[in-house]
């Protein structure tokens, strides 16, 4: 029997069900963005069936595992950093959640496009495309992917209404911002200057 | 008391105070333990094998009664607040004496079994329970060494799961009548008041976020993980809900782990030997029937 082990690995990705539909479907993170995002651990619930909840709700758990943490999230955060350095990994965030509007509006991405946009950063073909930075959060979008309609993979495409998306957009990023307040007197300034930024509108 | 099963010679729950116990069952098999399981009435064989059981009042863990013992080890290390809710330790050692005499003369099930895929890292755990399919679940859910692995298997840390068992907590200084308390001092878990076998699991995975990076120097990861056929390793992050078990299943990668797994610097290893999935409102379409077709004898589903 092969034991349940690997080598270091060459590629992180970080899942979050983002019922907002702001995230892109796939992101390329900076060292920083990585750190960022790894302390946040950010997802979204739907709205499901509660009385009076009408909004996807943000849910926040450092290290994507917060419940289950002894010791500070820093100090997983530290060590995450460190080990991504030395190993030289790339770090991607996939949102498996909505497109083309919140819950409700939009819908669930499919799973064979999440697929697909996996499976092409496993096999490097993310590594010869063009990206381009989200407005808000700063993460490198790619401009192509093999077996994925190239117009989802900048979600703002996606939207009808393209000031709601920024309006959206705006207000998740001053929830991630509000969540790491906890966290910010221990974060770098490398880490800070991750933070995804509110765009001004004219 | 009667000891019955596989076990070490000096193999004793006298070494937990555990003295005045009814018999004690070791290691069993997964059919001895379903069989058990049928005859004492507290599950049913599902049509595939799987044995199914209602596990009460709790369907999910309880973050507000877990507990951990402040001590002179724990003080300064430990995130205290509302993740890690501080537990005196001469309460720990009075709730454990009123386990204690709840078991007496009672049946139990130990399990001994690892945690950590990685030699190196191994960690030995015994789970003693008072029911036979919360040792089941054990079976199930962490790695199982050889009979003869089991003959000279010593302990480090130590489980200890009575669901039956209610706190007061006027007595016994927790929130309401069910509890996980971890110790690590003591290198013991007390859980009680609660069927909810992920209680275990995710005991075992907060003791393990605490040593491995605190006293190894290994990262502990709430993630899932697999490899390419170069040898690639890849971990996916992320909440319950998010695709870790899914995504990671992929008919072009090896599995190592679908929920948790330790970095070292020679690699990724997974903790568990097994895996933990909500079947909620799973229903038997042409899709879910090949996840419910893997549910076979001695695997477990929860209603």
């Amino acid at each position: 029997m092969v034991p349940s082990v690997g080598g270091v690995p060459k590629n992180i990705f970080f899942l979050t069900a983002d019922a907002t539909g702001i995230l892109p479907p796939i992101s390329k993170l900076t060292a920083g963005q990585a750190m960022y995002h790894f302390i946040s651990g950010y997802t979204a619930k739907v709205a499901g069936t509660e009385m009076g909840v009408k909004e996807p709700q943000s849910t926040f758990s450092a290290c994507f595992g917060q419940a289950f943490l002894p010791l500070h999230p820093a100090k997983y955060a530290e060590m995450l950093g460190q080990k991504m350095k030395e190993c030289n990994v790339n770090v991607w965030l996939i949102n498996t959640g909505w497109s083309g509007g919140s819950y409700g509006v939009g819908e669930r991405i499919k799973l064979k496009f999440t697929r697909a946009m996996i499976t092409a950063a496993l096999e490097g073909k993310l590594d010869k495309v063009a990206y381009t930075n989200h407005e808000v959060f700063g993460v490198a979008m790619p401009n192509e992917c093999e077996n994925v309609p190239a117009e989802m993979l900048n979600p703002r495409n996606t939207w009808a209404d393209k000031n709601a998306y920024d309006d959206r957009a705006n207000k998740l990023a001053a929830e991630f911002v509000k969540n790491f307040e906890q966290f910010a007197s221990a974060a770098s300034p490398e880490i800070l200057s991750a933070a995804p930024k509110a765009k001004t509108t004219a | 008391m009667n000891d019955y099963g596989i076990k070490a010679d000096n193999a004793s729950l006298e070494s937990i105070g555990l003295k005045h116990v009814g018999n004690v069952f070791w290691n069993m098999s997964p059919s001895e333990l379903v069989e058990e399981i049928v005859i004492q009435g507290q599950g049913v064989l599902t049509d595939t094998g799987a044995i199914a059981i209602e596990t009460g009042e709790f369907t999910g863990r309880s973050p507000q009664d877990k507990f951990c013992v402040c001590d002179e080890k724990t003080e300064n290390s430990v995130w205290w607040g509302k993740v890690n809710i501080k537990f005196e330790p001469s309460k720990f050692d009075a709730l454990y004496d009123r386990m204690k005499a709840y078991l007496t003369n009672r049946d139990i099930y130990a399990r001994d079994a690892y945690a950590c895929a990685d030699p190196k890292y191994r960690l030995n755990i015994r789970v003693v329970t008072e029911t036979a399919w919360s040792n089941m679940f054990a079976y199930n859910m962490f790695l199982r060494p050889t009979d003869q692995e089991l003959q000279s298997f010593n302990p480090e840390w130590h489980i200890v799961c009575a669901p039956g068992f209610m706190a007061d907590p006027s007595i016994d200084g927790t929130r309401q009548h069910n509890f996980a308390v971890i110790n690590f001092t003591k290198k013991m878990i007390l859980i009680g008041g609660t069927g909810y076998t992920g209680e275990i699991k995710k005991g075992v995975f907060t003791i393990l976020n605490y040593i491995l990076p605190h006293e190894k120097n290994v990262l502990s990861m709430h993630c899932s993980a697999n490899v390419g056929k170069d040898g690639d390793t890849a971990v996916f992050f992320g909440l319950s809900g998010t695709g870790k078990t899914t995504l990671s299943s992929d008919p072009n990668r090896r599995l190592i782990g679908d929920d948790e797994h330790g970095w070292s610097s020679e690699g990724v290893f997974n903790f568990e030997g097994g895996c933990y999935a909500k079947t909620i409102d799973l229903t038997r379409t042409k899709k879910n029937l090949r996840f419910l077709k893997q549910l076979n004898l001695g695997q477990f589903l929860k209603t």
